[in-house]
């Protein structure tokens, strides 16, 4: 306290009305603000700025099947960052849903290799997601465990279990999955048709035609819905709420710690692995131990710039699907390095948690 | 010399759906004690939060020494010389009692020097100080102590008391006060909130009367009578208070010899802890705060189990190790002594809170596809508002925005409405003012009455003997024998309260 003082010679302090407005507008500030900066490195980098933000915000969604990218990367996201909002709002530090993501893959690679081509697809690909969430939430249970029984702190043990998941499906693509005739590849077999998402267009929607969307975006969508429902009017998501707020009303209440943490990492977890499950059986058809999601981490970011909420988690999972395609085309546009993508969600994230500091409090110069 | 040291001129200040100050002018003199009365929700704290900085005006003038000041932040108040003592306290549970009084210290002064100085200032003043004990074991009362000498440290010349022995032992209130007229006799200016009038009379100088936010008067205490007082504060006159004759059924809750394992050293760890209440009677619990009451509460509410079942009894069924929810099947209702983070979540609206303590109870509040109905939940939260006089616009306004002896009027109508068998109230009317307190005290010989057996912890004396059949003290974690509350002479109190009980009274140690 007193070093951040003395250094800067600025002080922090609470405002005292924090406005209202300002808390709504900073998200959007913050998108001005990394639009700015973003226009501004690529004047450094020697490219013209207009050309690289319209690369960067408009180039990915000028076409349907540009469209259908955006929302196919932003629907896994959506709902692991949905699941995560449900453990922060408990104050359970669930950084590791990367790992439940591949669990999730691994669960739904289990059925799709073990069940016979001639089941029918709707009841085969349920039961595809289904063990993948099934192996996120045990993924996540796990730490759960560990915290309630032994009081291992879960920040630690859900980003731990990334590694673990990481070389789990290592070994089972160059091991007992790897495809026999996939010329020592290691990945397993592409998927029986039974076993894939059904495509929109498939299902005969013509504007997609052409395009790979699948019907990934409706289950994004109805998880924010029943997120929101269960967060705001069952028994089980008041309780975790008022776990998150104040353990003691928790007790009080009649909630036990314990439970509320297994519920909070096994839904996120599970949510997690759904959209693992969702990614293998969509996109990719198989599973590859090359496969990173990534999204497990940028989930993160994607909770927080949503603020928890299921409805606003929608959108912000949309845009940063949208930066993250749009840095590409800057990538390939202006020639820039591929780091740009991972840049701007930084960007991004500081400029919301900058500004949010902003609405809370003034900067005052320490006379 | 004639100048006030501070001024207040028409200061206003609005809440959406409330205006806690409308156009309050005050001013206090360098040297006096200067109280500030009023009904829960008149504007109290508001207007002392304004002078500390803390709230922000929406209209007015401060003038402090003559020169008027704009409205600053509480940093620039503190360095004027401005130190308040909240009636929320504002410490951070999770830190020692050193390290929350070191933050507040200037960055120059070692932490060694800060715990001297605090030794220093609790030794002048006869405080309670454990330098090291984390600040989330110590009790409502001992948390306070370490307000007080934080705010003293910094050496004010003006010290703002929000309702400062709402839940002070006596002893420390006989203390506090010596501390605050030494403090007004070396010059500085006392700002003193109180509901209890007795004090304002033997303590203050002048007083600022607010009702509904509005300025009533201005009085000098010693021409004022108490009475004249309290009808200014509610503007009517007060209801007398009446005993319910009341018949005694079988015991409702029996406590033999509960003996708890403290998780930290900070604990009290009960010991022996015996005693019976029958239906219709009220058992009232005296003693220091922090002797083991918040610890008999957690084993008697659920929060802690029991290690022997029949530790506890609800009405000859052993339910020691049965959970809150199991308790609350069984008829238990329980107000706690905080509020904030343990009664009520100040985060989350009021008829969220109103559905914290109904799990377990036989009212289910979700529906057949197992969600809240948000309609049935709204107009029970309503109703209690309405039935216990509770000051708020509706029940989606947050706990925390409610005025502290409405937000307990609240979480007392809340248990009340349950209609328990076994009620535990932990501190009833701290904060509540007179007529509130009144009524707070009538209700609960009314549910007695009803056939519900009470257990009261208060640090108000006067409280416990009005309302209570029978008396037992705590100290150190153990029970003194139990009396009739017509019993209780000051001699043996005293000596109980001190852990020194008759020998005979013993708890006898043999274990089923
Ligand atoms: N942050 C807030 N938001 C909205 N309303 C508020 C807020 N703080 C106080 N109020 C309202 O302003 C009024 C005055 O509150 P205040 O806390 O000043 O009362 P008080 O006189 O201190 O009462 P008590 O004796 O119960 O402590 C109340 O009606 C209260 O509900
Ligand atoms: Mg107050």
């Amino acid at each position: 306290m007193s070093a951040r003082e003395s250094l800067l010679a600025f002080s922090l302090e609470p405002r005292l009305l924090p406005s209202r407005w300002a808390s709504r507008a900073s998200p959007l500030l913050a998108m001005v603000v990394t639009a700015t900066i973003a226009g501004a490195m690529f004047a450094l980098l020697g490219a013209s700025p207009l050309t690289g933000i319209q690369a960067l915000l408009l180039s990915p969604i000028n076409s349907a099947s540009g469209i259908s990218e955006v929302l196919l990367k932003a629907s896994p996201l959506c709902l692991t960052a949905i699941g995560l909002s449900i453990a922060f709002k408990t104050s359970v530090n669930n950084i590791g849903a990367e790992g439940q993501v591949i669990l999730g893959g691994i669960g739904a690679t289990a059925v799709a290799l073990h069940v016979p081509d001639s089941m029918s697809a709707w009841l085969a690909i349920s039961l595809a997601l289904l063990a993948g969430a099934a192996a996120g939430g045990l993924w996540a249970a796990l730490p759960a465990w560990l915290r309630t029984r032994f009081g291992v702190n879960e920040t630690l043990t859900t980003l731990l279990l990334v590694y673990v998941a990481v070389q789990l499906l290592s070994w089972l693509t160059t091991g007992p999955w790897r495809d026999p005739q996939g010329l020592n590849f290691p990945e397993t077999r592409l998927f029986n048709a039974n076993m894939t998402l059904p495509k929109l267009s498939d299902m005969g929607w013509s504007i997609w035609d052409g395009t790979r969307l699948n019907i990934s975006a409706f289950f994004a969508v109805a998880a924010a819905v029943i997120t929101q429902i269960f967060m705001t009017r069952s028994p089980m998501g008041f309780r975790l709420v008022v776990s998150g707020l104040a353990p003691r009303a928790a007790a009080y209440a009649g909630f036990s710690a314990s439970t509320s943490i297994w519920a909070a990492l096994s839904i996120s977890g599970a949510l997690s692995g759904f959209a693992g499950a969702v990614e293998v059986c969509g996109t990719l058809g198989q599973l590859q131990a090359g496969w990173v999601p990534g999204y497990g981490f940028t989930a993160i970011v994607a909770a927080y710039l949503g603020r928890l909420s299921a409805g606003l988690i929608v959108l912000s999972a949309l845009l940063l699907a949208l930066i993250d395609i749009g840095s590409t085309n800057v990538q390939m546009a202006l020639g820039l390095p591929s780091a740009v993508s991972a840049l701007l969600q930084g960007v991004l994230l500081l400029s919301i948690l900058g500004l949010d500091l902003l609405v809370r409090y003034r900067i005052r110069r320490i006379a | 010399m004639n100048r006030p040291l501070i001024e207040l001129i028409n200061v206003t200040k609005r809440y959406p759906g409330t205006i806690a100050n409308d156009k309050v002018s005050m001013r206090v003199m360098p040297g006096a004690i200067h109280a500030v009365i009023g009904e829960n929700g008149a504007g109290k704290s508001t207007l002392m939060k304004i002078i500390h900085g803390s709230v922000q005006p929406d209209e007015g003038q401060i003038i402090w020494k003559g020169r008027e000041i704009n409205f600053a932040p509480p940093q620039h108040m503190h360095a004027l010389g401005i130190g308040m003592v909240f009636q929320h306290f504002a410490l951070f549970e999770a830190l020692s009692v050193l390290d929350n009084i070191h933050l507040s210290m200037p960055k120059e002064v070692a932490r060694g020097e800060t715990g001297n100085r605090a030794k220093a200032m609790a030794k002048r003043y006869g405080l309670m100080l454990r330098l090291d004990a984390v600040v989330g074991d110590l009790s409502v009362g001992e948390r306070q102590q370490v307000e007080i000498i934080r705010c003293l440290l910094a050496d004010p010349q003006l010290i703002i008391f929000d309702e400062p022995t709402a839940v002070l032992p006596p002893h420390a209130i006989d203390g506090l006060f010596q501390t605050i007229r030494s403090l007004a006799a070396e010059g500085r200016s006392v700002l003193y909130i109180s509901h209890k009038l007795a004090e304002i009379k033997s303590l203050c100088h002048s007083a600022t009367v607010l009702r509904g936010g509005q300025l009533v008067a201005d009085v000098a205490i010693e021409d004022t009578p108490e009475q004249e007082l309290a009808v200014l504060m509610t503007g009517r006159a007060l209801p007398s208070y009446e005993h319910l004759p009341r018949t005694m059924g079988p015991v409702k809750l029996k406590v033999d010899r509960l003996s708890s394992e403290p998780r930290s050293h900070q604990e009290v760890q009960l010991n022996g802890v015996s005693f019976e209440v029958r239906a219709g009677e009220i058992l009232g619990i005296a003693g220091v705060s922090g002797s083991g009451q918040q610890e008999l509460f957690d084993h008697l509410s659920g929060e802690r189990p029991s290690p022997r079942d029949d530790a506890v009894r609800i009405a000859d069924t052993p339910v020691g190790r049965l959970s809150v929810l199991g308790r609350r099947q069984a008829g238990v209702a329980y107000v706690p002594e905080e509020r904030h983070g343990h009664g009520a979540i100040p985060d989350l609206a009021l008829d969220q809170n109103y559905l914290l303590s109904q799990f377990g109870t036989s009212t289910s509040w979700f529906n057949a596809m197992g969600l809240l109905k948000v309609e049935s939940l709204r107009a029970a939260a309503q109703g209690c508002l309405r039935d216990f006089m509770v000051k708020a616009p509706d029940c989606s306004v947050t706990a925390g925005a409610l005025s502290g002896g409405n937000l307990q009027k609240f979480i007392v109508g809340r248990e009340f409405s349950k209609k328990p068998e076994v009620l535990l109230v932990s501190q009833p009317t701290w904060g509540v003012d007179i007529a509130s307190s009144m009524f707070i005290r009538r209700s609960l010989v009314e549910i007695a009455a009803s056939g519900c057996a009470i257990v009261v912890s208060s640090e108000d004396m006067d409280e416990l003997l009005q309302i209570c059949d029978r008396l037992v003290v705590m100290a150190n974690g153990r029970t003194s024998p139990v009396v009739a509350a017509g019993n209780m002479d000051p001699l043996r109190l005293g000596l109980w309260m001190a852990g020194m009980f008759d020998d005979q009274s013993e708890p006898e140690v043999e274990v089923a």
